[in-house]
């Protein structure tokens, strides 16, 4: 693989290496895919600021009212938190679902697959360089808001705006967010190679990432582990159990003496007022309980959704690599 | 890839494919493909629509496995493929710095010449460029990467008469100064007259017939004269034609022995590439050659 400088025509010298590196594939990255990382950077630092403006001005003045006008801190922020459930699926529809996709719409991977790289290398290049970022951006995001959302949470004295174990602060936290963002990376991506479409990708990104999110969101997150099981008269149950003490109650309903769960005793069915209503179940030896998990299992349960999306995440970008490098068409 | 090939009478051999297969879904584009291109030759791959000459150019460039067999070309290969794509939103000047970063060799001047030569404008997108401009800044990508082996897929469709002639000028420049090898698929047989040295043609995924140009023409023979059944000298008939009261024939000559004289009715010449080959396309069609 020998190339010789000839004639006098040739000012410049021929340059010569050995490999291509990194450096070139971020070239490369940033060349084709700087408005996109732009656009969404832009959009992820606009809200961090505001949550972390917010946060500073909650911290110094200790009340939640007065900015934006008749606005109040408290909404805005309730829009805000929406936003990290949203940024997975922003990354998968946006920056995964286009990816090798376009470049078979335009027949570019011709171009980029043809000079001395490897269509796997260009790949691994891509998801490194586009995934890492999309996770930093989503770890950053959620941070801001999680840190607002204390801020306002320390402030407001009767009752706590955001729960640790709801749907927002939840999924804020950096450790997920970083997992949703990996799988909607993958997912598109996923799509992308093989669908080889780039709406048609971003549509099944849509749709799959919704799907996954909602099921393990509702059906498997209250079963991450055992919930723990109280047991009490209804008359001495009075304790908070939406889950302002940080607690997390997943289900709940009347046991018998021996522990069963039971129906609503039907004879109760028409008594009227709490007292004769808490009576007529200790007479039918009826007892309220609630299963839930303790404050303690909130990081647990966000590593372990973590692993979940990330190890989804990474048995779809095996699957991509593989079908890329096994493509039986161009 | 690059597999070092060796032939076995000691001249260097540029791109081997033995026994190469590929097939889509059940349908084999390509099956039994065997031949060994010599380097510093410009070869022509030569078939009707849908021969399989895209997917031999692809499975060579190494952008797909094939299904049976192995083929290889000795050192770096670029690829310029039918549609000539460039990322639409790159400038010319870009498309060359991908040039640059993604070859382990780069020719920047080379590259640049190329584009200069066909007034290419270096800093418009390449989206708005015309498809032959475009078609042009694919080619200096190719040409700029300094290959051992230039594989173009239709090179000269969607180019004007002018440029067409032009760019082959150009090519076969790059081939004396540089000494790679190429190898070009057309299914526009005129185009090659003066420009490939060797021949390679393809019918329904097979390698019909493959060599020197100068060897396989001068080894056939162009017979008219009367109508007859058969042609007035002994060989095997690739093509015979009837019109009216005369006959053609497309013979090809017993190896080793010297070109037969004819008289009387019959005019003797020697083929065309253009002849040659639709006598053997035609040959194909009708279930008499290969």
């Amino acid at each position: 693989m020998t190339a010789t400088t000839t004639g006098v025509a040739t000012a410049a010298p021929v340059t010569e290496r050995t490999r291509v590196g990194w450096g070139d594939l971020a070239w490369l990255t940033w060349r084709q895919h700087r408005w996109t990382i732009l656009g969404t950077t832009l959009v992820v630092v606009g809200i961090v600021a505001l949550a972390l403006g917010m946060a500073w001005h909650v911290d110094a003045t200790g009340r939640t009212h007065e900015l934006f006008g008749r606005w109040r801190y408290l909404s805005v922020g309730q829009v805000l938190v929406l936003t990290p459930a949203l940024f997975g699926l922003v990354v998968g529809a946006f920056w995964g679902a286009p990816l090798v996709s376009r470049e078979h719409e335009q027949r570019t991977h011709l171009v980029a697959w043809g000079q001395d790289i490897t269509a796997t290398r260009w790949l691994a290049g891509k998801v490194v360089l586009l995934g890492v970022p999309a996770a930093a951006l989503a770890a950053g995001l959620g941070l801001a808001l999680i840190t607002m959302m204390n801020s306002i949470n320390a402030v407001t004295t009767d009752y706590a705006p955001f729960v640790p174990f709801d749907v927002p602060a939840f999924e804020a936290a950096p450790q997920v967010q970083v997992g949703y963002a990996a799988f909607g990376f993958a997912l598109g991506l996923a799509f992308s190679a093989t669908t080889r479409r780039t709406v048609l990708s971003m549509g099944l990104t849509v749709g799959l990432f919704v799907a996954v999110r909602a099921v393990v969101a509702a059906g498997w997150r209250p079963y991450f582990q055992a919930p723990v099981r109280f047991v009490e008269e209804y008359d001495e149950f009075d304790r908070p159990w939406s889950g302002h003490d940080g607690t997390w109650s997943v289900h709940g309903g009347f046991v018998d003496g021996a522990g069963n769960e039971v129906p609503f005793p039907s004879a109760c069915d028409q008594v009227q007022g709490i007292g004769e209503y808490a009576r007529c179940l200790k007479e039918t030896g009826v007892r309220y309980f609630v299963d839930h998990h303790p404050a303690d299992r909130l990081v647990p349960f966000q590593l372990f959704e973590s692993t979940i999306f990330t190890a989804l995440a990474a048995g779809l970008l095996a699957l991509t690599f593989l079908w890329v490098r096994r493509a039986r068409r161009v | 890839m690059s597999t070092a090939v060796e032939s076995v009478d000691g001249t260097a051999i540029a791109v081997r494919a033995q026994a190469l297969g590929k097939r889509y879904r059940g349908r084999w584009a390509l099956r039994e493909c065997t031949f060994d291109l010599p380097a510093g030759r410009v070869a022509a791959l030569v078939g009707a629509n849908g021969a399989g000459k895209t997917t031999l150019m692809t499975v060579l460039a190494g952008l797909l496995g094939a299904d049976e067999g192995s083929a290889g070309a000795v050192g770096r290969v670029a690829f310029v493929s039918q549609d000539k794509p460039v990322y639409r939103h790159f400038t010319a000047a870009d498309m060359l710095r991908l040039g640059a970063r993604l070859n382990v060799v780069w020719d920047e001047s080379r590259a640049r010449r190329w584009l200069a030569r066909f007034e290419i404008p270096l800093d418009s997108a390449c989206g708005r460029l015309s498809g032959g401009q475009q078609a042009q800044v694919a080619f200096a990508l190719a040409i700029g990467s300094r290959p051992d082996v230039l594989l173009l897929d239709e090179p000269l469709a969607n180019l004007d008469p002018l440029a067409r002639r032009e760019v082959t000028a150009e090519l076969l420049g790059e081939v004396d100064e540089t000494g790679m090898t190429v190898l070009l698929s057309t299914h526009i047989v005129a185009e090659l007259s003066g420009v490939a040295d060797y021949l390679l043609l393809l019918a329904h995924g097979r390698l019909l017939a493959g060599g020197d140009l100068d060897e396989l023409l001068t080894g056939h023979v162009s017979y008219t004269g009367p109508r007859s059944d058969v042609p007035p000298a002994l060989g095997d008939i690739v093509e015979a034609r009837h019109s009216g009261a005369q006959s053609t024939f497309l013979v090809r000559l017993p190896e080793g022995q010297p070109r037969p004289v004819v008289a009387g009715p019959w005019v003797e010449r020697p083929p065309t590439l253009e002849d040659y080959v639709l006598a053997q396309l035609e040959a194909t069609r009708k279930g008499l050659g290969a």
